[in-house]
């Protein structure tokens, strides 16, 4: 693991055997209940609703493309002009964001 | 840790394999909510109630989960909660009891843990840790020590990614101060 690599870790060690005997202990200690109900259907309805609005998507992105690459050049320049911007506001905006990752702050600290 | 989500949720929706159902959930998630408890809490006998509670609280309100995320983010909302309720609890008795010298020995504290085996260093990193606000506590946490994603750490924790990176960065700028200014 890279973490094990680059020693960020905790440094919390688990007592031997623990997480078994709790597992085990944890299974005797649950009460009796009676049976819980579960609604997890809406779930698939989400997912269903995603992989649909991903299609949706893939599709506009297709017919665009295809809509773009037919038409004329005339528009390119400014399309790249435009994207260029956007990569410079989305570089600009990730460097905001990207701070200080794990390895500089381990590195920072033990130094 | 890979494990078929939907396998675990037909066994917990069934009433014959419910029990079944939550071991597997146990051996599954455990060790992943201790180890998020336990660098929350510092000491083992702590998170080790706590981890019990937890799993205690799911079973209870296993019909609560409505599969909106995934059962870890579920899990770990759970954990999160009692631990902060746990920590609650206890910074009042502690306040009361005028015990506010604890702060400062965290550092010293886990050096003789036998269950802590990081230097000095990781040590007073820790103590830096437990002096952030909860919130930045439990963000610097998941992204440092477990590399989460923001949209994994705003599933768990029902906070905008916006406010999430805005946590860190507190986070950070606080522990790299602390560290600059003691060099």
């Amino acid at each position: 693991m890279t973490e094990r690599h680059l020693n960020i870790n905790e440094h919390f060690t688990i007592p031997e055997g623990y997480i078994d005997t709790f597992c085990d202990q944890i299974m005797d200690k649950l009460p009796e209940q009676p049976f819980q109900p579960m609604n997890i259907k809406q779930r698939r309805r989400i997912q269903l609703a995603h992989h649909s609005i991903a299609a949706a998507a893939a599709l506009f992105i297709i017919s665009v493309g295809t809509i773009l690459f037919f038409t004329g050049s005339d528009s390119d320049k400014p399309s790249e002009a435009k994207a260029d911007k956007q990569e410079s506001y989305s570089v600009e905006d990730a460097a905001d964001y990207a701070m200080i990752d794990r390895t500089k702050i381990y590195e920072m600290i033990t130094e | 840790m890979q494990v078929d989500e939907s396998s675990l949720l037909r066994l917990l929706a069934d009433e014959k394999t419910q029990r079944q159902g939550f071991a597997v959930l146990v051996r599954t998630y455990s060790e992943m909510l201790y180890r998020q408890i336990r660098r929350m809490v510092l000491n083992h006998e702590d998170a080790n109630d706590i981890l019990q509670n937890t799993f205690i609280k799911a079973w209870q309100g296993l019909s609560s989960f409505e599969g909106r995320s995934h059962i870890s983010s579920w899990l770990y909302r759970i954990a999160i909660n009692e631990t902060y309720d746990f920590m609650r609890k206890h910074r009042d008795e502690a306040s009361l009891s005028d015990n506010n010298e604890e702060g400062v020995n965290i550092a010293n504290s886990l050096m003789a843990d036998e269950f802590f085996d990081g230097d000095e260093t990781e040590a007073q990193l820790q103590q830096i840790i437990q002096q952030l606000p909860y919130v930045q506590r439990t963000v610097f946490q998941l992204r440092y020590f477990e590399n989460k994603k923001y949209s994994e750490i705003s599933e768990i924790l029902g906070t905008s990614e916006g406010a999430l990176k805005a946590s860190y960065h507190i986070a950070v700028q606080k522990i790299t101060s602390f560290f600059k200014s003691r060099d």
